[in-house]
């Protein structure tokens, strides 16, 4: 107890109302997607938590159609982690190249391309739509795009 | 109606195709299939062996599918030489089942494409697939069109814009796909019965070759490029980088579909239907993801295909620019 009585450390103990005490073995931040007033673990954290659970103990005792689908599910949290990772910064990009040819969106990208509206502008145009579709595929997909070989398999597949 | 009721019905339908005294085992309806029953079963009669038969038929109360047609379609493939399922009988509702159905002798080989692309004992049909497929096109482009009454037609092109723009997912890369097609269209190679969905994953495949095409649900008549074109898809191809089916060169293809008597092969036209076929590709990725998302039908497998888009973007740039 402190001189007001209260369970609480006095004010100059405490460094702030985050947690960054960089000394913490559990420092986390809004780039590790911890939104407070949440508690630990963070959303990477949890994600990744079911995704392994799905892989080592799920997988290995399962067979048929559901063994096929938890190979999937943990396919998906793989790309719901990526995402998490990268899409804050993917969406600053694509809202920046859209802006380059003069459209705010997919949408009108779309109804732009399909008018002939930006035929002038053809190399441009494929230039933004193979830099969005890069990004789409680091998440869905990664190696993809990699040319020359094959690109790894995706366990969506159709069968 | 459960097992023990479709048994005895079976056997009664079956009676006077295999003999009144065939009896019915073992059936058991097989996953998947929404739309669609799909169940085995052994028919047995005395001092005969005993023959592995395959149950096709619409769920019960569903609106009639296309299920008679199919069954036309076999038996017309058959004539000229296709590997299909042998057709015992086929029925409507009023037939005893409840329902449309069909009834095939079971095919015994491998369908899953991964497996046709990987097995051992598979390795010599692999080596001769893309020409069992230009062979087995040829025969299916040579049904004739006036046997096969109430096959659906029309311009895939047209219809896969009309698809699109009701799903309102436009994508650019589509777009740009879609300006290519429509400034490239080569001329018409005639109007065939095409199979619609010829792939690899429709195909029982053994150690000799392919043993029965499947799946014609989507029969249309058509340009006999449009089979072609679709088998080239790189969504057929399971990560291999041979561009048939992921087991076969084009050449092989097309020169055992010209030997087997197809139309002559103009390399410039099989690549806009492979580009039409990769395009259509991608908007079925939406359709089906579409039903997870609507919450007609939960799936992982469906929602999980909504991000396979993209790859189908990518494809179709490295396709044309």
């Amino acid at each position: 107890m402190n001189e007001a009585g209260l369970p609480f450390p006095p004010p100059d103990a405490q460094s702030g109302e985050h947690v960054s005490d960089g000394a913490s073995s559990h420092q986390a931040s809004e780039a590790d997607h911890l939104y407070r007033p949440h508690d630990l673990p963070t959303l990477t954290q949890l994600v990744d938590s079911v995704r392994t659970f799905l892989e080592s103990d799920v997988l290995p005792n399962s067979a048929g159609r559901t063994r096929f689908h938890a190979r999937v599910a943990v396919n998906v949290l793989g790309m719901v982690l990526r995402e998490l990772e990268l899409g804050p910064g993917q969406a600053a990009d694509h809202a920046e190249r859209l802006s380059s040819l003069g459209v705010s969106s997919e949408e009108e990208l779309a109804a732009a391309i399909r008018s002939g509206a930006l035929d002038d502008r053809v190399a441009e145009v494929v230039e933004v739509v193979r830099a969005t579709v890069a990004d789409k595929l680091a998440v869905a997909h990664p190696g993809y795009t990699e040319a020359g070989r094959a690109a790894p398999p995706t366990p969506a597949d159709p069968t | 109606m459960d097992a023990g009721v479709l048994s005895e019905r079976l056997r009664s339908v079956l009676a006077p195709v295999l003999g009144g005294d065939v009896t019915v085992g073992g059936l058991e309806r097989l996953p998947g299939g929404a739309s669609r029953e799909t169940w085995v079963f052994d028919a047995s009669r005395p001092g005969r062996e005993t023959v592995k038969l395959v149950l096709r038929r619409d769920p019960e109360g569903a609106p009639a599918s296309g299920l008679r047609l199919e069954a036309g379609l076999l038996e017309a493939a058959a004539r000229e030489g296709v590997p299909v399922p042998k057709l015992v009988l086929c029925g409507d509702a009023g037939t005893g089942l409840g329902s449309t159905f069909m009834v095939v002798e079971h095919t015994e080989g491998e369908t899953i494409p991964r497996r046709i692309l990987r097995d051992e004992t598979l390795a010599a049909a692999r080596a001769h697939l893309a020409e069992g497929c230009g062979e087995a096109l040829a025969a299916i482009h040579r049904i004739p069109v006036a046997s096969v009454p109430g096959l659906p037609s029309g311009d895939p092109l047209e219809q896969l814009r009309l698809l699109i723009d009701r799903l309102g997912e436009p994508h650019p890369a589509f777009e740009i796909a879609f300006r290519w097609l429509e400034h490239s269209r080569p001329p018409s190679g005639g109007e065939v019965v095409v199979h619609g969905d010829f792939r690899n994953g429709n195909l029982i495949v053994g150690a000799e070759g392919i043993r029965a095409v499947l799946d014609w649900e989507l029969a249309h008549v058509g340009d006999p490029l449009e089979d072609l074109g679709w088998l080239c898809v790189k969504a057929w191809r399971f990560g291999s980088p041979l561009p048939v089916g992921g087991f076969g060169e084009v050449e092989q293809l097309t020169s055992a579909y010209e030997r087997a008597g197809g139309l002559q092969v103009d390399h410039a036209a099989l690549r806009w239907w492979e580009v039409l076929g990769t395009l259509r590709w991608g908007v079925i990725c939406i359709v089906q993801t579409l039903t997870h998302v609507s919450g007609a039908v939960r799936s992982v497998e469906l929602a999980a295909i909504g991000r396979r888009v993209c790859e189908v973007e990518w494809d179709l740039l490295e396709l044309l620019t």
